[in-house]
């Protein structure tokens, strides 16, 4: 894997929500739950994500039928995501010292 | 349907151009359009809408609408692209649904206004450029002395003066202000303060001062053209200025080249500026003739028709006469004379003689009175 910075929160879910295709509004709504409400974004936030993941090769259109636009992750979306949640794993093991400090 | 024209917020008003168009729409105006300087709007029931104002990036001359994959992010987010053009799109939504900001962010908006940002400066950086090019145009034009040209032009063509200083002026003003503002706006969002989609209401003072300004000045431009008055020149003088057989050079004039009087008035003076030309004898004289409003004018103007004349060119290349009846008279090598009597200035062009040139100015001492 090449090495690259941490990912944006926005970036992080986006591609989290993109393991299943969908589109805009489903996406938002995608985030939302899988945050737990924590994360809210929209849509020129998400659309600015979208076009530089796009460009990244992160995701695709997968359907294009008429205006609504369909977008899923892509192999190479999939392996940055997965080693992003490796290195965010990574950072909360190495964090653990404070719950063992607590007790 | 009625359709209504109106002038909108300027690009860099932006929470302006928001507030406008929900104002407009729930007194039932929906917009249609949004051109340069004017929104058209269809009627329809009144509505209580939200507009919001995403800033595009356009490359330069590109001025169209945003890429299909972005409105349908929006548009499947509940806003309805209405108008796009250049810089700014408008999109809207019912003011009661739940519909999501563009951006959360205030930051991230703000990285949205960086283009537009840089646009408006750049129009503002170009406009002294402008004016100064307005006056180098005047100068080439008219001749060899910018400050005389300058002052001449002032006096002689006030109304146009007035008109294009205040013109250019407004618009190097409006663009400052415009670059200002966008910049605050800029700043502001970027330290995290939301844009205010709902802003108080602009003073409209300056503008109806600069419309008053506009239209004042324009009627001026108005009235000095329809003081304008160019023709042929008659067989004898019908205003202030000499002609040759008036003191004694007469013939034939010349069909090649037609003699032509012109006449113009201003708030500071009334002239004329005219040429005869003789094909028998072949001789021509060229006139400049100023009766101002005040006396305190001539000198100044004497100064500048000489310092604008086509040979001396310099006042300090004429030299200095006393004749009898007149302020002032300089000479230039039986060419050019320049002859200063109450409110009156005058430059005159010919190949002169010590009689012709004395016979001269007895006609305009007579004259001139």
């Amino acid at each position: 894997m090449p090495t690259q910075g941490p990912m944006t929160e926005a970036a992080y879910y986006i591609l989290l929500a993109l393991t299943k295709p969908g589109h805009g509004y489903g996406m938002m709504q995608r985030i939302k739950e899988l945050s737990g409400g924590r994360i809210a974004m929209g849509p020129g936030t998400l659309y600015g994500v979208l076009t530089r993941m796009n460009k990244d090769g992160w995701i695709e259109l997968t359907e294009n039928d008429g205006r609504r636009k369909n977008y899923a992750i892509t192999d190479k979306g999939r392996q940055t995501l997965q080693s992003e949640y490796d290195r965010l794993k990574m950072l909360v093991n190495d964090g653990r010292i404070l719950e063992e400090g607590e007790i | 349907m009625k359709r209504k024209f109106t002038f909108h917020p300027k690009d860099y008003a932006i929470g302006q151009i928001e507030k406008y168009y929900s104002d407009m729409a729930a007194k039932g105006w929906h917009l249609e359009h949004r051109n340069i300087f004017t929104s058209s709007f269809l009627q329809g029931e009144p509505k209580d809408m939200k507009y919001r104002v995403e800033v595009a990036s356009p490359k330069a001359f590109d001025s169209t609408r945003l890429p299909e994959e972005q409105v349908a992010v929006y548009e499947d987010c509940g806003w309805e692209y209405v108008w796009g053009h250049g810089f700014i799109h408008i999109f809207r939504a019912p003011a009661d649904s739940d519909t999501e900001e563009f951006y959360l962010d205030p930051a991230q908006q703000a990285t949205t206004l960086k283009k537009l940002r840089k646009d408006i400066f750049f129009r503002a950086r170009w406009i002294p450029f402008y004016f100064f090019f307005f006056n180098f145009l005047l100068d080439t034009i008219s001749g060899t002395n910018v400050i005389a040209n300058i002052y001449r032009a002032w006096i002689s063509l006030t109304g146009m003066m007035v008109w294009s200083t205040l013109f250019i002026g407004i618009i190097f003003a409006e663009s400052l202000y415009g670059a200002i503002q966008i910049n605050r706006l800029y700043k502001d969002l970027k330290k995290g303060k939301p844009l205010d989609h709902r802003p108080k209401q602009q003073s409209k003072l300056p503008a109806i001062i600069k419309n008053c300004l506009l239209v004042l000045s324009f009627a001026l431009l108005i009235h000095s053209t329809t003081m304008e008055n160019e023709y042929p020149m008659p067989v004898e003088s019908d205003g202030m200025y000499v002609t040759l057989s008036e003191y004694g050079i007469s013939g034939e004039r010349s069909t090649a080249q037609e003699s032509e009087v012109g006449s113009y008035a201003s708030p500071f003076c009334q002239w004329w500026e005219c040429h005869e030309v003789l094909a028998q004898p072949n001789t021509w004289l060229y006139q400049t003739v100023y009766v101002m409003k005040s006396e305190n004018q001539t000198a100044n103007m004497a100064r500048c028709l000489m310092d604008t004349s086509t040979f001396a060119q310099k006042s300090e290349n004429f030299s200095e006469m006393t004749v009898e009846g007149f302020d002032k008279v300089y000479y230039n090598s039986h060419l050019e004379l320049v002859v200063i009597k109450g409110r009156y200035v005058g430059r005159f062009n010919s190949i002169f003689t010590d009689e012709s040139r004395d016979n001269l100015l007895t006609v305009l001492n007579q004259k001139w009175n």
